[in-house]
């Protein structure tokens, strides 16, 4: 068992050294268990359902910042899944309500005596103590051992302090502090005599002023219930203690300490001792349950020689009923008496809305100075129980927490996941630079020396038109289909034609949703009749999968069709160019890659350097390619074999900015790029991949005779050329115009480059009623002031015949 | 002689030696059962596999034969020795034929990590808010996070946890694990 004390944090505040070595005896027993975690400058913040503690060590806050370790976390975050939670919370101490109390000087008791115990400090020469509890007596007691000699004033009669009257302590009882005098700070304070009857103070008119110059108040404690109300619970009011205590009446928790209304060390010592034996008990009942198979739940009102706190004899609260001086409740907030007043004058009677309606409690301590003190006024007011105004809403977090803790481990690498491929190795030392797509790192471009960006992808693309190139397509996502409704299950989530491709066969599919927008894109292979592996895009596979589960498990139950994500299973080796066939068949032997045999869009299972490979013959840029798969173990082999062999013919890798401009040229789109959710494939010029004849209609078809959908002026997906200068590039997002001096956006452009084979500029853009626009002249006006004209045109720039696509025969 | 590579062949992965071991296991394959148990013919198929599905959040065999673990209802893990993989997809397919299932190799998409020694729970339970310590005894299997890194969990003995996390996954696993590892005053080996 391992248990974690949190906010052990024990003020020592009698001057009593009993209590001060039970402290330290009980810091060394635990230090001697290996199965004890003492979190010291923690505090716990917030408690959850099934007891899940979160709390906050502040690790380095303590020290002066020339010794902080900036290497070193600051503050930590700690997430405890407790079998039991003892709560040890401890209580505050409430100000008394009366004119003026906000001056300076007029201080809480508690702070007076700590003050004056664990620092040494004397708070003031003169001063009152006035409080309607017992407690103020040891305040008084502790300031003689000083050799100060305080007045006090007690709200009530019948305290036996003979003692400290015959130390020549002046005691009041049965006396009141109605307000402070002075300016800048306390000078005095305004007594009168008070008598309860039948539950309420009676204030005399008369005053007498007392000189001091500080004014200790103590108007009883309030238990530090928030931890345990956040799970639900609510307070109960206590008239024995006029305070609200925990409720305490959720599973496997208990409380102890002051919090219980204990007022002396060692009756919070003797409460704690016989919570942490019925914590313990309940953990061996928990675990006997768990052996035999049965559910227990710790009885913890079984304790019969639980501690009985003895009582402060706190009397009930006064309400200073003059509406014209300023009583404050909040001092953060400026709440006063009467603003709870004028808000149950404005009939806001729960005490939810009054906390609005003033502001109490949403200060930096969060009520917890004032908010029993305005429940009290507010039930004053109402002339109601305070158990029936109740408290407002105790919510996490009990103390101010930073982001930076929260975040804790969630920045820099650790922000986000990096997926790799297998061959990542090779690309770093290849000097690839590398962008983020989907969480994947993929090589942007391969620079050689001196290159930057612009040459390194210009150089790649003119390799991979003429020559030899290679690229990296692992990380597209890869679903495996199986099923005898596989066919059938396609023939809906894409937009064209399933149900006759036969086994080693691959095709090209656009998929949209409901709205017919395009949603993905990518080419499927036909394994058998019954098993397809499709790929998606690589940014868009995790929601793609969800996609086509959601339906199947949704809409679709009766199709007998499983998913399986292979996508981290398989690397792929693009071998691209004109020379790819060449390649191929220096690497594989048991495949014959001729172009009759092996056909675009073919796919062939065989042994690639040694490995089993699934090849396809597809291509994203327009050229001969063919795509290795292989188990991922073996990716990394392949790549490096296939750029070793390559240098026959001078292969040349290149990555993703070079795989935009190939398929910029060819007129590829890029779904999430040339599309925005709002892109029909009618809209993307692709209507050759929609069949809408189908037995049962693909996702989206229905969208597509919707008005807005079906009108002929949509954006439309053109391609466009500079008239001016050939080497313009134009900025991706441009603003696009129908006239020279319009600024009526008509579209805007969604891929621009630079193409090399082209010697000139090639951009992709929607446009406004675009297909109608073929062969006229509309403009660019960028960020810079420039006004560029254009021609619109068809998207497919390069080899729009399809004659590369055979390569070197 | 075709390289084969696990997922973290890169990694320094004696950075968590001391009180915590972390290894990675190399040689074993992974196929995907995709079936409903309830399914005609299927106990005949299991039968002639010489395995069993297990219940809910169980696991059956072991990582000496076939190792069968339960994702979801329909789906299962079988973990075997590398080399008899390819001949165990081959007679699953063909005892699984006429039957809606699917069996699917995917035996690249993982890495299988052993943590072991005294504070391997302390390390975990940095990064997997699953209560390791209490409600995860011997034949366990769960789904989870391992930081952010989507991982299968479960154990084959009580002194250690078996983790499978997604080859693409592995290095940010690595890096969290590293990271985690921070600060708790472990020796290094």
């Amino acid at each position: 068992m391992s248990v974690k004390l949190w906010a052990a944090k024990l003020l020592v505040i009698a001057r009593n050294e009993n209590a001060r070595n039970w402290f330290d005896d009980a810091q060394q027993k635990l230090a001697q268990y290996d199965n004890v975690t003492v979190l010291t400058r923690t505090t716990g913040y917030a408690l959850h359902d099934f007891n899940l503690l979160l709390a906050v060590e502040h690790r380095q806050d303590h020290l002066p910042l020339a010794a902080r370790n900036t290497d070193a976390t600051r503050q930590r975050v700690h997430r405890i899944r407790a079998n039991q939670v003892l709560l040890t919370t401890g209580s505050h101490e409430r100000p008394l309500m009366f004119a003026h109390n906000d001056l300076p000087g007029v201080m809480l008791a508690g702070a007076v005596r700590r003050y004056l115990n664990e620092f040494a400090v004397l708070c003031g020469d003169n001063p009152v103590i006035a409080g309607n509890n017992d407690s103020i007596y040891e305040v008084a007691r502790d300031l003689l051992q000083a050799g100060i000699k305080a007045t006090v004033i007690d709200c009530r009669c019948g305290y036996d302090a003979a003692d400290l009257e015959a130390a020549g302590v002046d005691v009041r009882q049965g006396f009141m502090p109605v307000s402070a005098e002075g300016k800048d700070k306390v000078t005095g304070v305004n007594i009168a005599r008070s008598t309860l009857d039948n539950g309420e103070w009676v204030v005399s008119a008369q005053t007498e002023t007392l000189a001091c110059d500080v004014l200790a108040t103590s108007g009883g404690f309030s238990p530090l219930v928030h931890l345990d109300c956040h799970t639900g619970s609510k307070p109960v009011f206590s008239e024995q203690f006029q305070a609200f205590m925990p409720a305490c009446d959720k599973p496997n928790r208990l409380t102890a300490g002051s919090i219980n209304g204990h007022c002396e060390w060692q009756g919070s010592v003797a409460d704690g001792t016989h919570a942490g034996l019925m914590a313990a008990q309940a953990i061996n009942q928990a675990d006997q349950a768990e052996n035999t198979q049965q559910q227990s739940q710790a009885n913890h009102s079984e304790a019969s020689d639980r501690p009985e706190p003895s009582s402060l004899n706190v009397a009930p609260f006064w309400v200073p009923d003059r509406k014209r001086e300023k009583a404050f409740i909040d001092m953060q907030n400026d709440v006063k008496v009467s603003d709870i007043e004028l808000a149950i004058e404005e009939n806001y009677q729960s005490i939810e809305h009054i906390k609005r309606y003033t502001a109490m409690g949403f200060g930096t301590d969060q009520g917890k100075t004032g908010n029993v003190n305005g429940i009290a006024v507010a039930a004053n007011v109402l002339k109601r129980p305070i158990s029936e105004v109740g408290t407002t809403t105790f919510r996490p977090m009990y103390t101010p927490v930073s982001l930076g803790a929260l975040s804790g481990e969630d920045r820099g690498l650790l922000f986000d996941p990096q997926r790799f491929t297998p061959m990542h190795a090779s690309h770093v030392a290849k000097g690839a630079d590398f962008e983020v797509v989907g969480q994947w790192m993929r090589p942007w471009y391969f620079p050689q020396k001196g290159e930057d960006m612009h040459a390194a992808v210009q150089r790649e693309s003119y390799v991979a038109r003429t020559g030899l190139a290679m690229m990296d397509a692992s990380t597209l996502g890869k679903i495996d289909i199986q099923g005898p409704d596989a066919r059938e299950f396609l023939n809906r989530v894409y937009t064209n034609a399933w149900l006759k491709l036969a086994p080693g066969k691959c095709r090209y599919g656009l998929m949209c949703d409901e709205n017919g927008m395009i949603i993905d894109d990518g080419v499927t292979a036909c394994i058998n009749d019954q098993h397809f592996v499709m790929t998606t895009t690589t940014g868009g596979a995790a929601s793609v999968y969800t996609h086509l589960e959601t339906w199947l498990q949704t809409e679709w139950p009766d199709l007998n069709v499983y998913l399986t994500s292979v996508t981290d299973h398989w690397s792929t080796t693009a071998v691209v160019g004109p020379k790819a066939r060449r390649l191929m068949e220096k690497v594989c032997d048991d495949i014959d890659f001729s172009a009759d045999n092996f056909k675009f869009m073919d796919w062939r299972e065989g042994t690639v350097l040694g490995v089993p490979a699934r090849v396809m013959r597809i291509s994203f840029s327009g050229e001969l390619a063919y795509e290795i798969n292989v188990q991922a173990n073996y990716g990394r082999y392949i790549w490096d074999q296939v750029m070793d062999i390559g240098q026959e013919w001078a292969i040349t890798p290149y990555g993703t900015e070079t795989m935009h401009v190939l398929r910029a040229e060819k007129g590829f789109i890029i779904v999430g790029q040339d599309t925005d959710g709002s892109v029909t494939p009618y809209d993307a010029n692709m209507g050759w991949a929609v069949k809408t004849n189908k037995d049962y209609p693909f996702i989206g078809q229905r969208a597509f005779s919707r008005s807005d959908t079906a009108r002929e002026d949509r954006k439309q997906l053109v391609g466009l050329l500079t008239q001016d200068d050939p080497k313009k590039v134009l900025p991706e997002g441009c603003q696009l115009v129908g006239e020279s001096d319009s600024n009526a956006m008509i579209g805007h452009v969604t891929s621009s480059y630079m193409s090399p084979i082209l010697g000139h500029s090639i951009a992709m853009a929607v446009v406004k009623d675009g297909f109608k626009r073929m062969g006229k002249t509309i403009y660019a006006k960028p960020l810079s002031g420039e006004v560029i004209p254009l021609t619109v045109g068809s998207s497919i720039f390069y080899d729009e015949a399809k004659e590369k696509t055979d390569g070197e025969v | 002689m075709a390289k084969f590579e696990t997922a973290l062949e890169q990694e320094n992965l004696q950075a968590l030696s001391g009180d915590v071991t972390a290894e990675e296991w190399r040689d074993y394959g992974y196929v995907a059962l995709r079936v409903r148990p309830a399914t005609e013919g299927v106990s005949d198929a299991l039968q002639s596999l010489n395995i069993e599905l297990p219940d809910t959040l169980q696991m059956t065999g072991s990582l000496d034969s076939r190792l069968v673990k339960w994702i979801s209802p329909d789906e299962f893990l079988v973990t075997l020795p590398l080399a008899e993989k390819d001949d165990f997809v081959k007679q699953a397919e063909e005892a699984f034929a006429g039957i809606f299932a699917a069996v699917v190799d995917n035996s690249g998409g993982y890495s299988l990590l052993k943590f072991s020694g005294s504070q391997y729970p302390e390390l975990m339970a940095k990064l997997c808010l699953y209560d390791l310590k209490r409600n995860f005894p011997k034949g366990k299997v769960i789904s989870t996070f391992l930081g952010k890194a989507p991982a299968i969990l479960y154990r084959v003995d009580d002194d250690s946890l078996m983790c499978m996390v997604r080859w693409s996954f592995a290095a940010y696993a690595w890096q969290a694990l590293t990271h985690a590892s921070e600060g708790m005053d472990w020796q290094p080996a």
